[in-house]
């Protein structure tokens, strides 16, 4: 006779019974090691600068010397031909380039590669872009503004634009300080005036000092349309500076996407078009134009 | 469309043919049976009461009200018959009344409410009605109760559910319901028959339903009828109060977070109610000493309630409701000024008419606004992102006491959507001319659905329920039908099995985040993704094995087809819902065990559950099965109310559950960008969700002091939330800026005390 005392005493005696058994997942803690390809090719230029990476323990400090992979098996074709590759050791662990230096990316062209290392095989493709042109240039001398201003101001020096390129949704501009010591040797007549770093308002969002980037001498931003004026806050010096515009494909849009802002502290494989591992295999076509940053701070 | 409504309105038709012919056998003896319908209400304010029971003395015949308080119980013989009527909370009422031979008696049943509360209530008549009620997976929050689960001085209904067995939430100070598996858009959320788009204000934090104007709260986990359609979890039904039609009554609560009142009382040949809540953060904040280059943001909530009923005679009732919530966020400094703005607007009126004692209808008509918005300025860019669901719906539901152990329900509902979306970005150029980048979204779209549900009782131990809902979703272009079957057999006199399946698919998806509900996107099933589907398998024992105790066991299972989540942006423009989502499938499984008691000086409940949930996305974790956020093992909730005195009451809530699933690392790596010469590094995810954070724990405690201050009634409330302090970890991140990643722990509220007061007036 089932009665609702014995019910209740089964019911209760299967809940003790599945509180006891049930147990968590275990907690993976692990370090587990994966390959890495850096390859962001630009038209026009050497194909060089690939770097073949390994992952490394959440608990070290990362050091590219480390984690280079400097015997990896790498096949690079471009529209089905085979470009060599050699590695070249140097101070931080080596890079992968064409065996032929002189060998300079193409346009509108097919570059795929196949990487074997430490067990595992990635590869990747990319078609580059078509090239494009300034419309209107960086002016040779810009101004920086006052100090105490927000650094937005309509009335600036600084206007780039240039032609569209197709299926191209961002495009990304890279300033880099060519001389951080020197300033007035440049001007005429010359100075003895020595380069400092720019002066901010505060806040700054665009400041990254205590980051890993705040020493680098270029910075990177991005916009959809074709012409910009790019906010004075992303200088980091003043002095001489090449501007460079990247209309870039898909992969290495996803990459500076990752990377770009210096900020993002995850790396997510669906940014990726590397497969097998992690990394991009990307490229951009390129146009540059160099400029001197002259100081406003009165 | 036409097709399908015919289609379902012949099924009605012959079934019920069935019934009368050949099933339940009626025959000129029914002739000498009558029918009784009428309303039950409360006493003192004349409100209607849901879920009364009602029943005839000496039969095995009876009924539960309605939302609206009707009942109908048929095939009563004629003569001289008594009505005893019952509800927890009520005093039981005998009622003699006179069935006339083969006619109908209207009645209408006041209640009177039984103050000392301490009596154990028990009918026969009640347990009678109890076994035909199937009623799987659903869960009934008595009013009482509700009041009792505080957050800053605020009662909560989502608090209040979140105690519940296998309802989970993402975090302890969040809103968003996961049930059974379920993400919180997969939840119908009705508020007196509107959908309610963002049931939450704070961005999460609390509920925008408040308690004081509201009157009964059901949430079904799992298994609900096919009069419930559009959403592939749970069904969470509020019934707002229609107003005391009586005398006018008010009441002014001050707490920590917001202030509210509400105004109630006769008007016409019928009753009002209005409420209203509003945080008053930004005012305290004012009398802070601000730093200029650390401003404090302003913020600040409201809502209001409001509900006019009127009788039209016997027969005829029509309210008109009104529900709106608005959240606002500001916030600025020197180079940086952005807004964020959340709100609900609604508005719906219903008749309900009484064709004859066993015939009933409502008709609902419906119009709802969810927006939200997000403007900004910084370093010469602007920014603004502006979106919005309309929901206009018809409903029409007809209920058919067919017979003492028959009735139907049939009915259609329409829904018109208008969805917007404005995204727009602006940029300062040369010689002051502006760049836009402006993308504007506009999408109306429409379904249709018809449905019909029997419920039969072949024998007095065995109850069954079948419904069909059929959907049309004009954009997608697709047709789907979604059977239903619940039954109920009654193995003891305390112990019943119930078992419910169904097949139920939702039409509109949602894109947001998990933690906050700052900019929730509803978005249709366009052709681009397949319809969500989620097939509920469900078995349930209740059971009163000790006096005043019910228990109820229900297992679970649960499969899911084509359910989402939210694709992360890469800044690429999206034309259709496929590029905003990834699809998956999922499953989840469990056994919740749950232990009430409801009268008494000893009140609360104890709940179990023990859950799985596994999905699988091609796009994420390359594919592999993994538990989602939401998926939590062990999920235990004790709440205990304890009435010392008429004065003094003392409240407690209790919650162990097991950590929430987060993404850790396994490795790190570093990028460059062209020109560089570091990198930037960055952890290399472990499986999304992969990891687990320690379990989850935290003791509440409510006292409450019953006084009267210028002669009226008043109440104070101490509440101490989180009582030993244990601070959760909400969510772990990252910190790669420096050489060595950092583990960043954000944590939950520590011990949180609060002193709050209700007054009541008349």
């Amino acid at each position: 006779m089932i009665t609702p005392k014995l019910l209740s005493t089964f019911f209760c005696t299967v809940l003790l019974a599945l509180v006891c058994t049930g147990c968590e997942d275990p907690v993976p803690t692990d370090y587990t090691e994966e390959v890495m390809i850096e390859g962001l090719l630009i038209v026009g230029e050497p194909l060089d600068n690939v770097r073949i990476l390994r992952s490394l323990p959440v608990t070290d400090t990362f050091s590219f010397e480390r984690a280079s992979i400097p015997d990896a098996a790498i096949s690079v074709r471009a529209d089905g031909i085979e470009v060599p590759m050699e590695f070249v050791p140097d101070a931080r662990g080596g890079t992968y380039r064409a065996k032929d230096t002189t060998y300079r990316v193409r346009s509108n062209v097919e570059y795929s590669v196949i990487v074997r290392a430490r067990g595992a095989e990635l590869s990747a493709v990319t078609r580059t872009p078509l090239p494009f042109a300034y419309t209107v240039p960086p002016r040779p001398w810009l101004r920086y503004p006052r100090a105490d201003s927000l650094l937005v101001s309509v009335a600036d020096s600084l206007l780039i634009s240039w032609t569209a390129v197709q299926g191209t949704e961002q495009y990304i501009i890279s300033l880099t300080c060519l001389d951080t010591l020197g300033y007035g040797r440049y001007l005429d007549p010359p100075t003895a005036d020595t380069n400092t770093r720019t002066i901010r308002p505060n806040p700054d969002f665009f400041d990254q000092s205590g980051t890993l980037l705040a020493n680098e001498r270029t910075t990177i931003g991005s916009t959809r349309f074709t012409t910009t004026q790019t906010v004075w806050g992303v200088f980091r010096w003043y002095g001489r500076y090449e501007i460079r515009i990247y209309a870039p494909d898909p992969a290495f849009q996803d990459w500076m996407s990752l990377v770009g802002s210096g900020r993002r502290s995850s790396y997510d494989y669906r940014r990726s078009n590397v497969r097998g591992g992690l990394g991009v295999w990307g490229s951009a076509s390129v146009i540059k134009y160099q400029t001197f940053l002259l100081k406003n701070d009165r | 469309m036409v097709f399908v409504t015919f289609a379902i309105l012949g099924f009605l038709g012959s079934a019920s043919q069935l019934m009368s012919s050949s099933a339940l056998g009626q025959t000129t003896e029914a002739r000498k049976q009558g029918t009784i319908s009428g309303f039950v209400e409360a006493s003192g304010t004349k409100e209607p009461l849901i879920g009364a029971t009602v029943s005839i003395k000496g039969l095995k015949v009876g009924a539960y009200t309605t939302k609206s308080g009707f009942f109908s119980i048929s095939n009563v013989p004629s003569g001289e018959q008594t009505l005893v009527v019952s509800y927890v909370g009520y005093q039981r009422q005998s009622i003699p009344v006179t069935v006339p031979r083969a006619g109908a008696v209207k009645v209408r049943i006041p209640l009177i409410a039984d103050t000392s509360r301490t009596e154990e209530i028990t009918v026969s008549a009640m347990k009678d009605e109890d076994k035909r009620q199937i009623s799987v997976s659903r869960v009934n929050i008595p009013i009482e109760q509700l009041s009792q689960i505080r957050i800053g001085g605020e009662s909560d209904v989502f608090r209040a559910l979140q105690m519940l067995p296998g309802v989970l939430t993402s975090s302890q100070i969040s809103s968003g319901l996961f049930i059974r598996g379920g993400s919180p858009d997969q939840n119908l959320v009705l508020l007196d028959g509107m959908t309610i788009y963002n049931p939450t204000h704070l961005f999460g934090f609390i509920s925008a339903f408040n308690s004081d104007a509201i009157k009964d709260v059901d949430l079904i986990k799992g298994g609900f009828p096919a009069e419930f359609g559009g959403r592939m979890s749970a069904v969470l039904n509020i019934t707002q109060k229609d107003g005391n039609r009586d005398h006018v009554e008010g009441l002014v609560g001050l707490g920590l977070i917001s202030s509210r009142a509400s105004i109630q009382g006769p008007v016409g040949n019928g009753s009002f109610f209005f409420g209203g809540r509003r945080t008053y953060l930004e005012l305290v904040l004012g009398l802070v000493p601000e730093d200029p280059d650390q401003p404090f943001p302003s913020f600040n909530f409201y809502d209001l309630n409001g509900k006019i009923t009127q009788s039209f005679g016997e027969d005829d009732k029509v309210s008109i409701s009104g529900f709106m919530t608005r959240d606002n966020l500001g916030f600025s400094q020197a180079g940086l000024d952005f807004g964020i703005r959340i709100g609900n607007t609604a508005t719906s009126a219903r008749w309900s008419h009484v064709f004859d004692p066993t015939v009933f209808s409502i008709v609902t008509i419906s119009a709802n606004r969810y927006d939200n918005g997000f403007d900004g300025t910084t370093a010469g860019r602007a920014f603004a992102v502006d979106n919005s669901i309309v929901d206009y719906t018809a409903k029409l539901e007809l209920e058919w006491f067919a017979g003492d152990n028959v009735n139907f329900k049939g009915g259609y509902e329409g829904n018109l959507y208008d969805f917007g979306y404005l995204q727009s970005f602006e940029q300062s150029a040369q010689n002051n001319t502006v760049l836009r980048d402006t993308t504007g979204l506009t999408l109306r779209d429409e379904t249709h659905a018809a449905f019909a549900q029997m419920a039969w009782n072949p024998t007095d131990v065995l109850t069954f329920q079948a419904g069909m809902r059929a959907g049309y979703w004009t954009s997608g272009r697709r047709l789907l039908f979604d059977p239903r079957l619940a039954l109920r057999y009654q193995i003891a006199e305390d112990v019943a099995l119930k078992a419910a399946w169904g097949v139920y698919h939702q039409y509109l998806r949602l894109a947001s985040a998990p933690d906050f509900t700052f900019f929730d996107t509803w978005l249709p099933t366009d052709p681009s993704v397949p319809p969500g589907r989620a097939d509920h398998y469900v078995l349930s024992m209740t059971s009163s094995p000790y006096k005043g105790y019910d228990l109820n066991v229900d297992v679970y299972y649960k499969n899911l087809s084509n359910i989402n989540e939210l694709r992360e942006g890469s800044g690429r423009r999206r034309a259709q819902v496929a590029d905003v989502f990834y699809v998956g499938k999922g499953y989840s499984y469990g056994a919740e065990f749950f232990v009430q008691k409801r009268s008494g000086r000893l009140t609360g409940w104890i709940g179990y559950a023990l859950g799985v949930v596994n999905s699988q996305f091609d796009s994420i974790n390359r594919g592999d099965w993994f538990r989602p956020r939401f998926d939590r093992l062990h999920d235990l909730k004790v709440t205990v109310l304890y009435r010392l005195s008429d004065r003094w009451e003392i409240g407690s809530s209790f919650m162990f559950q097991s950590g929430q699933s987060y993404t850790g690392a396994t490795s790190t790596l570093a990028g460059r960008a062209p020109g560089w010469e570091g990198g930037v590094v960055m952890v290399n995810p472990s499986q999304r969700w992969g990891l687990r954070l320690p379990n989850s724990h935290q003791l509440n405690l409510n006292i409450n002091y019953n006084t009267t201050l210028f002669e009226l009634p008043c109440r104070l409330f101490l509440d101490i939330y989180n009582v030993y302090s244990r601070r959760d970890i909400w969510f772990r991140s990252y910190l790669t800026t420096g050489g060595i990643p950092t583990v960043r722990d954000v944590r939950l509220l520590p011990i949180l005390p609060t002193l709050s007061m209700e007054l009541k007036f008349r």
